[in-house]
């Protein structure tokens, strides 16, 4: 076991020397220049976890101890105390601080429902393509699934992820930020960048796939849906779909969000085409569709908070009401009551 | 559908200001409706079911705003006996405009309590207009001044010191839409004094009367459900409860139906008013009237489903009359008139195409309506006995067929007869039922009330105004 974590923290030290360039330099100097100054980033890292070593032996024991005594307390009792430190432990190898690692073994108790072995080897392949300890237990928290892959099959795909590039950099930076691409197999996620160049042009690829990288995995129905809507529904093209964060969000946010600015009459449709600053009449798509609720309909809209609410309800309604229609059979039609100032809504 | 968005937005950005968007984005969104419960049917069954639902009986909030009024009334007049001595800078007198007493935060509509959350003041307009908007005198019934409506710069201001709303929109400065040019013709010079056609005004303070039979439940605002296909009785083999906008309740109450009334309701199709009269279990005799065979149809066949024609007592109560309401043949035969005027029906025509009243082929008919509504009005004040009255309301947000017609009414009336009116100025008797409508306040509205639909509570449009016949 130890040899292990001498292995992984090798490794570290290793890849602290040819991380590539994604910023992540930067994690690793702030990890390492905690309380020290900052003299030779290998020196000082091998010296600092010297340092580490002997205070955390006795933090550790005692630490994780009263992790599962928490855990023990909240009536999950599969996980052994033994278990706990040596993961603790782990976690500590790869940097992370112990605040960090307490809070995350608290609030995602489910990661510590899988063995040392994958841990380390999973750890391992990840800090061999430079990640940060940090990043890694992250992507792990929310992918506990991640520890389960082979780490063969793990650096197959990180591999061949490097090999996939849009604009200068390779999908390898994307995978940090999101982590589902780990799950995802390289072949579906390129002949889906295919399918995406044919739509948007290089430089704007980059961006809408930086801004929405669940474009790369969700459904292509869905995605594309949300594509024609912006396009057709509010008039706009590739650039303002680049440079927001609208397809992240689910197709009735996308709706709710446009009519209620076309209903009070503040959205006018460009007409691109025609008049290529058109769109200028309007708030941006990043302005209409990325911010808060609160924020979209006091500034955006210049209404209430409330009525947007009451508003989503309604857009909620009409589109479960369309769903219904294209499978409603037995709808009423001999409805002779008489209903004042009532419009007939599609019977 | 189009024709008519274009035309609202021309027209009614001016009027209504900042309170455009959500007045147009309630327009186009889904309706709600209150439901009126049927006395003649199974009545206990239906409340239950509504109390279920989660609807309440608006009464509750009604009575309870209404008390306040009162006391709050009573208050003040008592402050001021003591104090004994007017203030020359009041030129009203109700507690409307009484600085002692802060207007409490369930009794301001939604437009003030938004211009209150809101915290930056919109300072759309440079300091100097917004301090000669306050240096004018606004219009009676509230407090506080709405600093988010647009504030339009007169270029005169009236004789009563009316903000320049009433000028009606110059059709010169619009787009070149065809209409416009036509309608200049009939467009009022409404700057016409009150004096000039012999109005007096005179203020109900008594909060609006909600007569004791009728029960009528609605949603919380900001609850969009739906209440849920009325049923029959089969006993009585009516049904239990009649939806309907909850404004078209406006009208109806500002009647103050007394018991053994006489009431006409002059364009009575589809009968949801008619109806309403009908369950206040008040009146002696209803007389619904309407012009053509269909809607008299119409108008007997929702009578058929909601009253019993066997009622012992109630046999000669509903009687459906089909004539010509601008020629009216009785005169000086009721004690309650209701005018119901057709109008631009805003609310169907920005959601349908069938029929609309936009339609090139209607541009006549279109045009004509001021014209119309103002002989209808006329006729009623014929119709109505001295001393009752006669209430004006339509469903479109539209100036000149709301106060438009009124003065126009008003003033023929005052060139033609010797007939002598007062128009009765609700704003402050309609205040208990803020909690159910948002009323148009500031608008510069000189004769009459108007309920502005809003996403919370997305009633109306509806515009409402009562003319008491003095002689």
């Amino acid at each position: 076991m130890a040899l292990r974590m001498w292995r992984v923290r090798a490794l570290w030290i290793r890849a602290a020397a040819l991380c590539p360039s994604f910023g992540l330099s930067y994690e690793l100097n702030s990890l390492c220049s905690r309380k020290t100054m900052l003299y030779g980033k290998l020196t000082y890292c091998s010296s600092y976890k010297f340092q580490e070593d002997i205070d955390d032996k006795l933090d550790v024991k005692a630490r994780s101890w009263k992790i599962f005594s928490e855990l023990q307390a909240k009536g999950l009792h599969k996980y052994s105390e033994k278990h706990t430190a040596s993961l603790y432990q782990l976690l500590l190898d790869l940097g992370i601080k112990s605040s960090t690692i307490e809070a995350q073994l608290t609030a995602t108790p489910d990661i510590l429902g899988y063995s040392i072995k994958n841990w380390s080897d999973t750890c391992e392949v990840m800090v061999e393509n430079g990640l940060s300890g940090i990043n890694i237990l992250q992507s792990i928290a929310l992918y506990p699934q991640l520890l389960l892959v082979k780490p063969s099959t793990l650096r197959q795909t990180l591999l061949q992820y490097q090999e996939i590039t849009v604009g200068k950099h390779n999908l390898l930076s994307l995978v940090i930020r999101y982590p589902a691409l780990y799950l995802f197999p390289p072949r579906a996620v390129k002949k889906r960048m295919g399918l995406l160049s044919s739509m948007f042009p290089p430089t704007e690829l980059k961006t809408l796939i930086r801004n929405n990288p669940n474009i790369l995995t969700d459904k292509w129905e869905t995605i594309s849906k949300k594509i024609m809507y912006i396009h057709e529904e509010m008039g706009l093209e590739q650039p303002h779909l680049a440079a927001s964060k609208a397809l992240r969000k689910p197709l009735l946010h996308i709706k709710t969000r446009h009519q209620f600015l076309y209903r009070a009459g503040i959205y006018k449709t460009p007409n691109l085409l025609r008049d290529k600053q058109s769109h200028k009449r309007n708030a941006s798509l990043s302005d209409i569709m990325d911010t808060s609720d609160k924020y979209f309909a006091n500034r955006v809209a210049r209404l209430t908070d409330l009525e947007y609410s009451v508003f989503a309800c309604m857009m909620k309604e009409e589109e479960e009401l369309e769903h219904s229609y294209s499978d409603d059979s037995d709808f009423d039609e001999t409805n002779d009551l008489e209903f004042e100032e009532m419009p007939r809504h599609g019977s | 559908m189009d024709r008519a968005k274009e035309y609202f937005d021309i027209a009614y950005p001016p009027v209504y200001g900042t309170r455009w968007p959500s007045i147009r984005l309630a327009l186009s969104s889904k309706q709600k409706y209150v439901a009126v419960v049927n006395n003649f049917a199974n009545h206990e069954v239906t409340v239950e079911k509504f109390q279920e639902l989660g609807a309440m009986d608006i009464r509750h909030k009604y009575s309870y705003f209404a008390e306040r009024l009162r006391a709050r009334k009573e208050e003040i007049n008592e402050k001021k006996s003591q104090e004994g001595e007017e203030d020359t800078s009041q030129d009203e007198d109700g507690p409307k405009n009484s600085k002692l007493i802060r207007t409490s935060l369930l009794e301001l509509d939604d437009d003030a309590l938004a211009a209150r959350a809101n915290a930056e003041p919109i300072s759309r307009y440079p300091e100097e207009y917004r301090r000669r908007a306050l240096a004018q005198d606004h219009v009676p019934g509230t407090a506080e001044l709405d600093y988010i409506s647009r504030i339009i710069l007169p270029s005169e201001v009236g004789s009563a010191g009316i903000s320049a709303m009433m000028d009606y929109v110059p059709a010169t400065k619009l787009k070149g839409l065809e209409d416009w040019i036509e309608e200049t013709d009939v467009f009022l010079d409404a700057s016409q004094g009150d004096q000039d056609i012999g109005l007096q005004i005179e203020k109900q303070e008594e909060p609006i009367n909600l007569p004791s039979m009728l029960k009528i439940y609605a949603f919380n605002k900001t609850d969009i459900s739906d209440f849920p296909k009325p049923k029959m009785d089969h006993h009585m083999k009516l049904l239990d409860y009649y939806a309907l906008d909850g404004a078209s309740l406006l009208p109806v109450l500002a009647l103050d139906l007394a018991p053994g009334d006489r009431v006409l309701d002059l364009c009575a199709a589809p009968g949801g008013k008619t109806l309403i009269a009908l369950q206040s279990l008040l009146p002696g005799v209803v007389v619904s009237n309407d012009i053509s065979d269909s809607r008299v149809q119409r108008i007997r066949g929702v009578l058929r489903q909601y009253i019993p024609n066997n009622f012992s007592g109630f046999e000669n109560v509903s009687v459906v009359k089909k004539s010509n309401g601008c020629d009216f043949k009785e005169k000086e035969a009721y004690d309650k008139v209701l005018v119901d005027a057709p109008c631009l029906i805003d609310r169907v025509s920005m959601q349908e195409d069938d029929n609309s009243i936009f339609k090139t082929t209607r541009t006549k008919e279109r045009l004509k309506l001021p014209e119309l509504q103002s002989q209808l009005l006329v006729s009623a004040l014929q119709a109505v006995r001295p001393g009752g009255t006669v209430v004006y309301s339509t469903c479109t947000l539209s100036p000149l067929q709301n106060d438009g017609v009124v003065h126009l009414a008003l003033s023929r009336i005052w060139q033609e007869t010797t007939i002598e009116c007062s128009v009765v100025d609700m704003t402050y008797a309609v205040r208990s039922l803020s909690f159910l409508y948002r009323f148009g306040n500031n608008l510069g509205l000189r004769y009459g009330q108007v309920v502005l639909p809003s996403l919370l509570s997305n009633f109306g449009p509806m515009y409402c105004a009562k003319i008491r016949r003095l002689k």
